[in-house]
């Protein structure tokens, strides 16, 4: 063989067996695939074509030049997911730990520019122990040249993060600026300290786990968007995801073919409790007009009382935000407000429909809540679905109270169509709560003033605690039986595809963060 | 060299190498049709369905049907580290969801229950939400009464 041919072939060979033989097989004992493995199965079978493999750092301190390994820790090139072409990056554990250097830098940051310039989305799947250490601040330049680019990025093509092992200090907010985050149950934890500091600064003590864990992350910080229980589900996960998602923000999502047969849904009939204090399972009402089995669920664990996620309807993807009546009553307060904000703005940065389910009996009372901002975290839906220029469409199918009426895509800010099914409600509050303010003097004078109480109560939930009013001014467009509704709303977003707004001109708009 | 690993109806396992294949003389006579030359003999063989996903393929060989499962490096290794798509954590307790009043109970401890069964109604903001099981199992321990006021994340049910 030419033996130039044969020094190429060796260094392949070795780029590709990454921090060698041991250290793989310790990353395989640790329940963990290997960074190339991962691309592997991540990417359609062939379509990896892999950039800067013979890429070494240029670090001399502390015995590092004997210490070179082809590609530096990262793997990085492009592919294709379901025939989607993507760009990628995963962070090799075996080399360095996954260490930041600035050359593994320079190599994430190369395919994201690659990336963006031809609106192409990017994936990274994260694997490290942090900074390189021995590099100092060209390291920490290396972290920021990454977080510059998300945010140049972020809303011109999805950034998708998965959290395949530690994602520590500074490392954490180039996963926290992306659009979604996925982690892998029990082998992955993100924290900015790890539990050694914390115990040194504020004498707490705590597990690597349950500072920031999977589970942690999932429920009760929402760091975390999807938790996988292992490795490849994971990347399963993202190739779901991605099945939504358009390449960028001047694309729309590929619009499956579905051929539409009978759309009526005789199950949605017999959703709705005949008591008002029963609760019920949002879901169905989603699996009910969605295309079978199409749901993918954001934020699963974390403030359930409000569902966000994509969706297919007729072939079209779709995103749904949704009150679950199950969790506390399916009420607004700081965290579902927030959930539901962030995801409503993903959608119309990428041009994704938005479908609002609404029962929700108004925003959460409480010191709690008053102290912990919910003004200014509710503000954050209202501008979140006022700004949206996406294709908006709602329906109501309980309850519609109060400021989060107007909230919940009300036809006041900017909603396209408004349905309601006959169960609705929508008044300015609860009929007991309305009687004892309106007639609050007749109640005092009558000789019995709880009969008379009960009494104005009817009258008032007679009057009000229904869509009728609505539909009268034309905040409803259509009162619609709840079997029909898969129907209407495949109608909706077929006449509402080519819906264009132009805004004025400005830099950006102030969200109340 | 790439080697894979071929299972034939669920016992005959061999190891394939992509250099074998090569040494093959296969024609493909019509879609999914093929025939082989193999030590000098002729075998008209068929791929009748075909799993891209799971690696799986139905292949008729002299009218005889055989299901051949091919996997490569990477699918022994996933195999051997025991991971599986669908796999999830099977849940032992049952914490209270959000903070609120227990208002009825259905089960005592020992009790067997299935996967939908309802077990607790946890009264919050005027709801009364019902919690049922989220598997087949058998009831541990109980330790929320009808009448508690309990906090989000407090333990009311331990599964055996």
């Amino acid at each position: 063989m030419d033996p130039k041919i044969k020094i190429l072939q060796e260094k392949i060979a070795l780029a590709k067996s990454g921090g060698g033989e041991k250290r793989i097989q310790r990353q395989h004992q640790k329940k963990k695939l290997t960074a190339r493995e991962r691309v592997t199965y991540l990417l359609d079978e062939g379509s990896f074509e892999e950039i800067g493999m013979l890429v070494t750092h240029r670090t001399t301190d502390f015995g590092m030049d004997n210490e070179i390994y082809y590609g530096d820790g990262v793997i990085t090139g492009y592919g294709t997911i379901n025939g989607m072409a993507v760009y990628i990056f995963a962070q090799d554990f075996t080399v360095f730990g996954g260490a930041l250097s600035e050359t593994h830098a320079e190599k994430i940051c190369k395919v994201m520019d690659l990336a963006v310039q031809s609106g192409i989305p990017i994936i990274g799947l994260n694997d490290s122990g942090g900074a390189r250490i021995q590099e100092g601040v060209r390291s920490l330049g290396g972290y920021a040249d990454i977080f510059y680019r998300n945010v140049q990025t972020s809303g011109v093509i999805p950034q998708i993060s998965a959290i395949m092992g530690p994602c520590a200090g500074g490392a954490v907010y180039s996963p926290a600026m992306t659009d979604f985050t996925l982690m892998v149950e029990d082998t992955s934890y993100m924290f900015v300290t790890g539990p050694n500091v914390v115990k040194t600064v504020t004498n707490e003590e705590v597990s690597a786990e349950e500072l920031g864990g999977a589970s942690t992350h999932s429920s009760k910080s929402g760091v975390a968007h999807v938790t996988s229980p292992n490795d490849i589900e994971c990347l399963e996960d993202i190739k779901s995801l991605l099945s939504y998602l358009p390449q960028n923000n001047q694309e729309s999502p590929k619009k499956l073919n579905f051929p539409l047969e009978n759309e009526m849904r005789e199950v949605l009939s017999d959703i709705i409790p005949e008591n008002p204090n029963t609760p019920y399972d949002m879901h169905e009402v989603i699996s009910g007009v969605i295309d079978e089995g199409s749901f993918y669920e954001i934020h699963k664990n974390y403030a359930e009382n409000i569902i966000v996620g994509f969706a297919r309807i007729g072939g079209r993807s779709i995103g749904i935000v949704a009150n679950q009546p199950m969790f506390l009553a399916g009420v607004l307060d700081v965290n579902s407000s927030k959930k539901a904000a962030r995801f409503t703005r993903f959608c119309d940065c990428f041009n994704i429909p938005l479908l609002v389910l609404v029962d929700v009996p108004g925003f959460l009372p409480g010191t709690d809540q008053e102290w912990n901002g919910i003004i200014i975290h509710g503000a954050k839906l209202l501008y979140a679905l006022s700004e949206a220029t996406v294709p908006k469409v709602t329906v109501i199918t309980r309850k519609a109270y109060g400021g989060a009426y107007d909230v919940m895509n009300s036809k006041h800010i900017g909603a396209d169509y408004n349905f309601a099914w006959p169960t609705a409600e929508i008044a300015v509050m609860g009929a007991k709560g309305a009687s004892e303010i309106i007639f609050k003097k007749e109640i005092n004078e009558s000789g019995n003033p709880t009969a008379k109480l009960a009494e104005k109560e009817a009258e008032y939930a007679e009057k009000f605690a229904n869509p009728y009013r609505a539909a009268q001014r034309g905040f409803i467009d259509e009162i619609i039986l709840p079997k029909n509704t898969r129907r209407k709303l495949l109608k909706a977003f077929s006449i509402l595809e080519n819906k264009k707004i132009d805004l004025p001109k400005r830099k950006h708009g102030n969200i109340p963060l | 060299m790439k080697i894979y690993k071929a299972q034939i109806d669920n016992d005959l396992e061999f190891d394939i190498t992509d250099n074998d294949i090569d040494k093959l003389d296969i024609i493909s006579i019509e879609k999914s049709k093929l025939h082989i030359l193999k030590d000098r003999i002729s075998y008209p063989a068929e791929i009748t369905a075909t799993n891209f996903m799971n690696k799986n393929y139905i292949v008729k060989v002299n009218s005889n049907m055989y299901k051949v499962s091919i996997s490569n490096e990477l699918d022994i290794q996933i195999k051997a580290m025991g991971f599986a798509l669908g796999s999830s954590k099977q849940v032992n307790y049952i914490k209270a969801p959000m903070p609120g009043l227990i208002i009825d109970r259905k089960v005592e401890i020992g009790q067997t229950v299935q996967e939908g069964d309802y077990l607790l109604v946890l009264e919050a903001m005027k709801m009364e939400n019902i919690i049922t099981s989220p598997r087949d199992g058998i009831i541990k321990s109980i330790t929320a009464s009808i009448g508690d006021a309990v906090d989000k994340g407090k333990l009311l049910i331990e599964f055996e």
